[in-house]
């Protein structure tokens, strides 16, 4: 079978005017279709930078990302994205912010509303339809972000830390909550983020970047069984990997 | 006059400031520093103000608020023109004109040479500009119209503002309204010969002179006396020797000396055409005539709504 | 009880002002009693003139408001994506708002006549430069996240415009726009004031003229009171409009 993604010779330089900053130095790999993928390093590694390529949102200064066997040049319809911070439009509701991504493709209103309305149940909001971002918590913001991301039906969902701003219990929840729709909806998932317990209990796969400029450390699988549980992180399978990929970061 | 809007928005300061001098007595002119002051300038400069015991202080504010400070009491002298001291005193102001300084009424339309428009009775289907429908200008043109039976329906009339000049210049007047002795003479200066059709050839209306509250007349009527005393003074050395008035005048009207030969000559022909309506065999005396033709046009604008007594807004009673 | 206080205190005002008026024989002509300006007001009211000049200044108010702000919008617009638009033309702008327009006015009568549309262009003009400055910071405001969202849903130019830029810079607009609506209602008068036989300034000029204070005082009373309702029908349209920003009590 051939990857969805493939990174090749990925290398980035953001100008500066003393010969650039190189965020990344020809990171490589690839990711099968349906897989789960954490990418984890320290800060300043070039986690957040190396998703942006991926999603088309920067363009490499030297190397290539295929996407389904074509050379990605900018955003792709098939790609969702989940950014740090929700990113809702403030004067939308919920549903409406589910909604935006069939209405710039420029789908029928009626069978939109229904299809935001199916993933906002998805997320568990069924009664937040109506609901103003003001009026959401955290964890529900970040669940309607993650609604939108797939509302349009993507093969690929790139998240950046999408929990890194919520309180631990909220996380937790959230984590097991993605798991479900990743195994519910059969989506290809690259996630970012800089916690090492949470990518080993999430991830089919680990990549480890080093130090700026970022490349691959460590691809690791994770060959811990599904459905994952809280109590898997007692074993000393779990232990192991957390220490495999700990030494590759430090 | 130009600063008209200008001084209405800072009615308040002017007020304020006007009352503040106690020293000497301020006396509001009007309109801006002008050459056409040049008696007052030679007067103050002769010392004729200081032999009567009076300390003159110039005033360069909006017309009506020169009238207002008097007729409150604030002030006990103004300049104004005729019309102004009917419109007050219907209005309850207790102010009298004392002094007339111009025997005419300064008023005129100003319409280009050839265009065949020369007297009242050419205005007739005329596009005229005017500075605004209220004050002289106004009161002057209605006058003019009156002389000629015709009415304000019989012109088409455009509020234009202080912009007589370019408005006439680039022909989007036909005819304007004007101070005789101002605009017509920029105009020709600057190559745009106009006919002037003179309010005062046509009607005699009481014009600029001194105007007192009624309390300083009662209180200090030596002081009045005084003040028209040195201001007759002033306007009959002008009168003389026009030169020597415009040099003196130099010190009042900042800016007068650095203007261009030229534009030097325009205001020295400013200052020959105003002495004109200046000069009289009976200085300061008002014609009761001329109230009369006064009251009667004002009453036909709409602007007095009754008569009223004539011989209490004006006194001859002062002059030396 | 609170919502009366400022009527309460506008009764106070203007009972204690009936008072002195009366009681230290002030002229009329220099102090009018509010009795007095009633009486006149309901004099130029039962005669038709109020209404008449009143509908002049409110037409030249709304043309003048409507023109600077459309005018001012598309081009603060323009200037808040091009920053080459921008650096050609912010040092003309910011040296244009020190003309006072008191001195201008005239040479705008001049140059368009003494009819309305001097008096519409004077309005505009003085309304042109806080709606222009708002725009500018309103779209400038817009977080760059938002526009991250729209780029990884591949919205174009236009939809970005209509979906993220508009209803995301409305708030700091529309907060131009109040303080235009009141400094429209001075351009119009000061146009008014300079040369014109009709309207409230034309009115206040003619009240000045035969020392009817009285007659000024109804005039400004008349343009205050345009000035405060134009104030709050944006003021409504901006609770309408921005229901999501404003955080519900309780």
């Amino acid at each position: 079978m051939t990857p969805i993604l493939t990174a090749t010779d990925l290398s980035l330089v953001y100008p500066n005017g003393n010969g650039g900053l190189q965020a990344l130095d020809r990171v490589t790999f690839s990711a099968q279709r349906n897989e789960f993928l954490c990418v984890i390093g320290a800060s300043g590694s070039g986690k957040t930078t190396l998703l942006r390529l991926l999603g088309g949102l920067l363009n490499p200064t030297e190397g290539e990302v295929q996407f389904e066997g074509e050379r990605m040049i900018g955003p792709r319809r098939r790609i969702g994205f989940v950014f740090q911070a929700a990113n809702l439009m403030p004067w939308r509701s919920a549903l409406e912010n589910v909604k935006l991504p069939l209405e710039l493709q420029g789908t029928n209103s009626g069978a939109n509303s229904r299809r935001a309305a199916e993933l906002l149940k998805l997320v568990g909001l069924v009664d937040f339809e109506n609901t103003l971002p003001r009026d959401l918590s955290g964890g529900m913001a970040q669940r309607v972000a993650i609604a939108r991301a797939l509302v349009h039906e993507p093969d690929l969902l790139l998240l950046d830390e999408p929990f890194g701003s919520l309180d631990a219990l909220t996380r937790e929840r959230m984590i097991f909550e993605l798991l479900r729709i990743w195994q519910m909806r059969k989506v290809t998932i690259l996630m970012v983020t800089h916690s090492i317990w949470e990518a080993v209990l999430m991830a089919d796969r680990v990549l480890v970047l080093s130090q700026r400029p970022g490349s691959i450390r460590l691809d690791l699988e994770m060959p811990l069984s599904r459905p994952r549980s809280l109590d898997m992180m007692h074993t000393p399978e779990f232990g192991k990997l957390v220490d495999q990929v700990r030494s590759a970061i430090e | 006059m130009k600063s008209r809007w200008l001084a209405l928005l800072l009615f308040g300061l002017v007020a304020c400031q006007a009352s503040e001098s106690s020293s000497g007595i301020r006396l509001p002119m009007g309109f801006i520093p002008n050459i056409q002051f040049a008696p007052f300038y030679v007067a103050l400069e002769r010392g004729y103000f200081s032999e009567e015991g009076i300390e003159l202080e110039f005033d360069y504010s909006f017309e009506t608020d020169g009238v207002k400070l008097v007729g409150a009491g604030e002030l006990p002298f103004s300049l104004v023109s005729g019309e102004q001291v009917l419109l007050a005193r219907a209005q309850e102001l207790p102010v009298v004109y004392v002094m007339a300084w111009w025997q005419d009424y300064p008023i005129a339309v100003a319409a280009p040479v050839g265009s065949g428009i020369e007297t009242p009775q050419d205005l007739a289907g005329i596009q005229i500009g005017i500075p605004g429908t209220f004050g002289a200008s106004y009161v002057g043109l209605r006058a003019l119209l009156y002389s000629a039976g015709l009415t304000e329906e019989d012109i088409t009339l455009d509020s234009i503002g202080f912009n007589q000049v370019e408005s006439l210049i680039s022909g989007r007047q036909q005819a304007v309204v004007v101070y005789v002795n101002n605009e017509p003479l920029q105009l020709n200066a600057s190559g745009s010969p106009v006919n002037v059709i003179r309010v005062a050839d046509y009607v005699d209306l009481a014009s600029n002179g001194l105007l007192a509250s009624e309390s300083i007349l009662a209180e200090d009527p030596d002081m009045v006396r005084g003040m028209i005393r040195a201001t007759l003074r002033g306007i009959r050395d002008t009168i003389e020797d026009p030169e020597a008035a415009f040099e003196i005048s130099k010190q009042y009207i900042e800016g007068l000396d650095q203007l261009s030969p030229a534009d030097q000559d325009l205001q020295r022909a400013v200052l020959a055409e105003s002495i004109k309506f200046w000069k009289t065999d009976r200085p300061g005396y008002s014609d009761p005539q001329a109230w009369e033709n006064m009251q009667t046009v004002l009453l036909e604008m709409g602007l007095l709504a009754k008569p009223m007594d004539l011989a209490a807004a004006f006194t001859n009673e002062f002059l030396p | 009880m609170t919502a009366l206080l400022p009527l309460v205190a506008i009764g106070v005002a203007l009972l204690f002002w009936e008072g002195v008026a009366r009681w230290s024989e002030i002229p009329l002509f220099i102090l009018p009693p509010p009795s007095a300006i009633g009486e006149r007001l309901a004099r130029s009211i039962a005669d038709g003139s109020l209404q008449r000049h009143t509908l002049v200044t409110l037409s030249e108010v709304l043309a003048g408001l409507a023109l600077g702000a459309v005018s001012a919008s598309l081009l603060g617009y323009g200037l808040a994506k091009s920053s080459t638009l921008e650096h050609a033309l912010s040092p003309y702008i910011v040296a244009s708002q020190s003309i006072p327009i008191v001195a201008i006015a005239p040479l705008l009568v001049i140059w368009f006549g003494p009819g309305r549309l001097s008096k519409v262009l004077i309005s505009a003009l003085i309304v042109f430069f806080p709606v222009l400055i708002n725009t500018i910071v309103g779209v400038r405001t817009v977080p760059t996240e938002l526009y991250d969202v729209m780029r990884s849903l591949r919205a174009t130019k236009a939809q970005i415009f209509r979906k993220l830029e508009v209803p995301a810079a409305t708030p700091v607009l529309l907060g131009g726009l109040k303080i235009g609506a009141t400094l429209s209602v001075i351009g119009a008068v000061v146009g008014e004031f300079v040369g014109s036989d009709q309207g409230l300034g034309f009115l206040i000029n003619v009240g000045n003229g035969l020392y009817d204070t009285p007659l000024v005082f109804v005039a400004v009373i008349t343009l205050v009171a345009m000035a405060l309702v134009l104030y709050g029908l944006v003021a409504m349209l901006e609770r309408k409009v921005l229901a999501w920003r404003i955080v519900e009590v309780g």
